[in-house]
């Protein structure tokens, strides 16, 4: 026999009918189930099989601590896998599956795979299937197991939001001791934040039932939900805080029945943790039979959804919490029995049913479904055994917040230990159990030092005699159902070497399935401590880690997905580019222009070509502009610069590099001096934000901070540059108003005018190796002059410039890209750049650190060209030389830029190669995956070596 | 001639509203200067200027003669001006403040500013932002530069709408105007606020 509903009772709308289907038989419930409750409702009995031996499995909890109620939910059209039937709505229409189970969980085609369980023992399938290769059989295990089946059809909407929240008090929990210590909290004027899992106030109160300050619990509760709402506090059902992170922050997961779950970033000045306990399971023979179940559980789905388990129902327990789930299920008319490990306790003599004293099951009897138990000789026909085996306090946020525990004798179980500032237990979580300890604890936790709230007879107090699992048993006795671990797979652990709990876990996989081991890890860690001898505090427990219950990516995930994941920053000409078909990419974290046109090969090559041959224009706008001023700027730039800066005369500019304190090549760039105490630095545009950051570093720590200012104004300036032999006419022809010294402006020369009164700074800058204009201009004004510069373009037979064409004509010239033909290793000098380590003798960043031996060395990679055959493809970036070293291949440096140079009309390479100007000239090979190639080693400088085109 | 031809960053966007809820615009083109320098040594000559003292209490903001003055640092204050008169602004503190080291920069069209109110606001900025935006924590004239999803961007609770719920400005650079646009609107889609899509269309993979 098995669960069904009475005619009334419960929480349930019994108006609404859902309709729904388990492995494809058609079954009913009501608005309010969940789809364990519907299912136990509907009498089904086996909701899944094990994972690994597939045992048949029934519900074992009614909450987050079920292990076996996991399943595949299509609905809408989409299916979602592994949800947990204890916690999920029951929703019309739902299409309910089992997992580890075909065609359904009762007639699964595998359920007798269990028969050569011997075979099977913990670590079977790592031990087996070594040879040749693990990956050759993984599929048709993971086959066999594996859970549920994903929909490739099913990407959730991005539409969860992420809320941050503040609050003076975050109460985890809206059990009795939650919402004694919020209300407390809220009395005295505090901002509290409460949530909890479930869709309404009181905790287990609302399947335990009680009477708080003279009335009925629920008015209590109610009072307190309003204090706290009446002090500007928020209440969140349907929440769960699943983890605590750096500085205190607590993630909550919540559900809403209307509009998407939110993930819930709550930064609280203090946290009470009240998440209550978790019935333990008792540990015999066949003890995840379908039909053995927690008594809370039971309790639970007796009064919020008026279903019985079962009709002739043994309880076993330890403790005396079981009681009253005895005797509401007489009440509810079914056959019951009590077992109890105890010779006597409080509850025992007021009990009005048979108790078998100092008694226990020994074993589950039956086969698919349970028949009967066997405890020693006795033997009672049964088709539900509810246990009780204790109490574990869910003090999971507590060990995320790095909370000690000690293990209490008297209670068996773990309670938190020592104080934390920013946290505290409480309620049952702390050890308080029962209702009017909790209540106690709460109420002073919330801050109030007067006497809690007085609460109605009939609460004994708890009563234990610890039941751990027996290692000397017989049979197979389950300690965690999920991952199909018995007793005897913690010995086979133990007689292996794998005595530490953390192995243990990981050995055996105890306590790793999605239930995380809610039920399993004590019983694990007290079987491991009486096989070895050892305490259960010795033993100890494994580490917690967030999520407390299996959270869905989506919420995680939020709206970062799409245009939303990772937005690159936006030229404000992107319309422009769009306008002229620009392929757009990502730059150093700017979409940028990559060329123009519908055939980027084609664009690229004519664009390079132009701008050699007539005039390119260039949107580089994301050129770093950072202000740097007053009195001492030079000093702090010289500093800054591997080159000096203060020997710079105002309206100049000079290309500088900048190292980190090792050394390395950290920047390179253009510094111009607009006046005596004013400079722009015009770093690489990836590499801004560092480059500020830096010199603001160096300001803070090195200089007097009120004699130099530091700002970066990088994205207030559009810039757009003019490269090309007929750069001058494109300006003197589009912009007449230009002064006439503008245009006969030096190579590195730098001047400040306007333009229809916008501000306009011109430099005389070349990263093509041509005669060269940057203009900028604030980026309101942009549009307009690029507008009047491209209008010129056609009659000069210039064209717009992408990025693409821009490496190309900058690797001609082997001018080098910072991160991409430099690397972690390379030093001014591998650049070719000794002037300043020679010359200069003042401090600047970095300059210890040229003169290590290291730095010295002969073996230091050079950046040098690599030139190849005429006809030959260019060579692949990233293929290594090599240098044959014993038989195998030792890497000189590898090739950091490769092109077909239009111009040259042959292939260009840039290199880093040890030693590799003194290889000038030489033959090397290279390797790049299975391919080898033969390059001579060059000059970096393919085009125009003595540099006549500047101001050609 | 370029002037008449100017463009704000959000100037593809226009004002959304949810009623009371919430709504949404641009402020293009208000001035923003930079004021860089010690409050000891410029704040009595700024202070003729801008005709409110810099304020000095961390977070803090001042109204001047049709301006606002906003801390950012110990030694650093924005210059929020009218449209178009930034630039006479900046010249007239420059010649005040000559012989006092400081910096102006003048960084108009670095950012652009979002009006951002109504009933609903506090909800929907927290889901883009970690600050402490409750009226204990962030008053009126409360200025505070902080993430904003994955921009980086200044918040200034500015005043009131005519619902009397509070209003805020946030200043956001121009290269992220859009992308932090589209997110105000979707953190006030539940309040009634319009999806705003956001501009798209990435290459990402080079045709050769």
């Amino acid at each position: 026999m098995s669960g069904y509903r009475l005619s009334d009772g419960g929480l349930t709308d019994r108006g609404t009918t859902l309709r729904f289907s388990f492995d494809g038989t058609a079954m009913s419930g009501h608005s309010g189930d969940t789809i364990a409750s519907a299912l136990l409702a509907n009498g089904v009995r086996i909701v899944g099989r094990s994972f690994k031996y597939h045992r048949p499995r029934g519900l074992w909890g009614a909450w987050v601590e079920d292990p076996n109620g996991i399943v595949d939910v299509a609905w809408n059209g989409r299916t979602t896998p592994n949800l947990r039937a204890t916690t999920e709505p029951l929703i019309n229409g739902q299409e309910v599956r089992s997992v580890n189970a075909a065609p359904t969980a009762a007639g699964d085609r595998w359920r007798k795979l269990d028969l050569v369980s011997r075979f099977l023992p913990a670590g079977f399938y790592y031990k087996t299937f070594m040879w040749p290769r693990w990956e050759r059989y993984e599929p048709r295990i993971r086959a066999l197991a594996g859970l549920g089946r994903l929909d490739p059809g099913h990407e959730p909407a991005a539409d969860c939001a992420q809320v941050n929240a503040r609050c003076d008090l975050l109460v985890v929990g809206a059990g009795p001791a939650g919402l004694a210590a919020a209300r407390a909290a809220a009395a005295r004027g505090e901002t509290v934040l409460l949530v909890d899992d479930q869709d309404a106030p009181g905790g287990a109160l609302r399947w335990r039932g009680g009477t708080i300050a003279g009335s009925d619990w629920r008015d209590w509760a109610e009072d307190a939900v309003s204090t706290i709402k009446a002090a500007g506090g928020r209440v969140l059902f349907r929440t769960t805080a699943y983890g605590v992170y750096d500085h205190g922050l607590v993630c909550a997961w919540r559900r809403r029945e209307a509009g998407p779950d939110q993930l819930w970033r709550i930064r609280p000045g203090r946290t009470l943790l009240a998440a209550g306990a978790i019935e333990r399971p008792l540990t015999f023979a066949d003890n995840d039979r379908p039909g053995v179940m927690s008594a809370d559980a039971a309790l639970r789905y007796l009064r919020l959804y008026a279903v019985v388990a079962g009709r002739r129902i043994a309880v076993a327990t330890n403790n005396d919490a079981a009681y009253p789930v005895a005797a509401a299920l007489a009440q509810a008319g079914a056959d019951v029995s009590v077992l109890d490990s105890r010779d006597d306790s409080l509850a025992m003599a007021e009990c009005a049913l048979a108790v078998e004293r100092n008694t226990l099951p020994s074993a589950a009897l039956g086969q698919e479904d349970l028949t009967g138990v066997l405890a020693g000789d006795l033997r009672l026909e049964a088709d539900t055994l509810l246990v009780s085996g204790g109490w574990t306090p869910t003090i999971h946020l507590w060990r995320h917040a790095g909370g000690g525990l000690r293990y209490d004798e008297r209670l068996a179980a773990f309670l938190p230990e020592g104080g934390m500032p920013a946290m505290r237990v409480a309620g049952a979580a702390n050890g308080a159990f029962g209702l009017a300890a909790a209540l106690a604890d709460g109420h002073a936790a919330g801050g109030d030092d007067g006497p809690a709230p007085p609460v109605g007879e009939g609460h004994a107090s708890y009563a234990i005699r610890p039941a751990w699992p027996d290692p000397a048993g017989s049979g197979r006795a389950w300690i965690d159902q999920q991952s199909d671990v018995t007793v005897k797979d913690v010995a086979l652990a133990a007689r292996e070497g794998f005595r530490s709990v953390e192995h243990l876990k990981r050995y055996t996989t105890l306590g790793m399935a999605t239930d995380q081991g809610k039920t399993s890890n004590m019983a694990g860690l007290a079987a491991m401590a009486s096989i070895t001898g050892r305490a259960i505090p010795e033993v100890g427990t494994t580490t917690f880690r967030p999520p407390y219950v299996p959270v869905p990516l989506p919420v995680i995930a939020g709206r970062r997905r799409g245009q939303l994941f990772n937005p690159p920053k936006r030229l404000e000409l992107e319309g422009r580019h769009r306008e002229a078909v620009a392929g757009l990419r990502e730059y150093g974290g700017w979409l940028r222009p990559s060329w123009y046109g519908a055939d980027g090969a084609a664009a690229i090559d004519a664009e390079a070509r132009a701008a050699r041959r007539a005039v390119g224009l260039l949107d580089a706008s994301p050129l770093g502009k950072i202000e740097v001023i007053g009195p001492d700027a030079a000093a702090l730039l010289d500093f800054e610069c591997y080159n000096r800066v203060s020997t710079l005369k105002v309206g100049r500019a000079r290309y500088v590099l900048m190292l980190t304190e090792a050394g390395i090549v950290y920047d390179d760039g253009v510094v111009m001096r607009l006046a005596e105490d004013r400079f722009i630095v015009s770093c690489s545009s990836a590499h801004v934000a560092g480059v500020r950051m830096r010199l603001e570093e160096w300001r803070q720590d090195r200089f007097d901070p009120a004699r130099v200012f530091i700002h970066d104004a990088t994205a207030h300036w559009a810039t757009i540059a003019a490269t090309g032999p007929k750069s001058r006419d494109l300006l003197e022809a589009t912009l007449p108003a230009l002064p006439r010294q503008a245009l006969d402006l030096a190579h590195m020369a730098v001047t400040e005018t306007a333009l229809d009164d916008a501000p306009l700074r011109i430099a005389r800058v070349s990263f093509t190796g041509e005669r060269s204009y940057e203009l900028s201009v604030p980026q309101s004004a942009a549009a307009a002059l690029w507008d009047r510069l491209t209008a010129g373009l056609a009659t000069l037979g210039g064209c717009r410039l992408g990025l693409e064409a821009l490496l190309i004509l900058r690797a001609e010239k082997g001018y080098p890209i910072i991160g991409k033909d430099t690397d972690g290793l390379t030093m001014p000098h591998d650049l070719g750049m000794t002037g300043p380590m020679k010359k200069r003798e003042d401090e600047f960043a970095g300059r210890r650190a040229l003169f290590t031996p290291q730095a010295r060395g002969a073996d230091r990679r050079q950046l040098v060209g690599l030139a190849v055959d005429e006809s030959a493809e260019p060579l692949p970036t990233g293929a290594h030389g090599y240098a044959p070293s014993g038989g195998r291949r030792r890497s000189i440096g590898y090739v950091t830029s490769s092109y077909l140079s239009p111009e040259l009309g042959r292939p260009i390479a840039l290199a880093l190669i040890e030693n590799g100007r003194e290889r000038l000239g030489e033959r090397i090979p290279l390797v790049h995956l299975d391919a080898t190639f033969e390059a001579m080693v060059t000059s970096p400088v393919a085009y125009d070596p003595a540099g006549m085109r500047l101001d050609a | 001639m370029l002037e008449p031809d100017r463009r704000s960053p959000l100037h593809h966007r226009t004002e959304i509203s949810a009623e009371e809820a919430a709504h949404l615009r641009e402020l293009p083109f208000q001035g923003k200067i930079v004021l860089r320098g010690d409050a000891g040594s410029i704040g009595d000559a700024a202070a003729d200027v801008l005709g409110a003292q810099l304020p000095v209490e961390p977070c803090g903001s001042a109204l001047g003669a049709n301006l606002a003055i906003l801390w950012i640092g110990p030694d650093e204050w924005w210059i929020i001006t009218e449209a178009g008169v930034e630039r006479d602004t900046q010249a007239r503190l420059s010649v005040a403040l000559q012989g006092r080291h400081h910096q102006t920069v003048d960084v108009t069209d670095y950012y652009t500013t979002i009006e951002v109110a109504g009933l609903r606001v506090i909800e929907m900025l927290s889901k883009l932002t970690t600050l402490d935006l409750h009226r204990r924590a962030f008053p009126l004239g409360r200025v505070a530069g902080s993430m904003f999803a994955q921009t980086q961007a200044t918040l200034w609770h500015a005043g009131s709408d005519e619902y009397d719920s509070p209003s805020f400005r946030l200043f956001v650079r121009w290269t992220t105007a859009d992308y932090l646009w589209c997110l105000l609107a979707e953190a006030g889609r539940e309040f009634g606020l319009p999806v705003q899509e956001p501009l798209a269309g990435e290459t990402w993979r080079l045709a050769r």
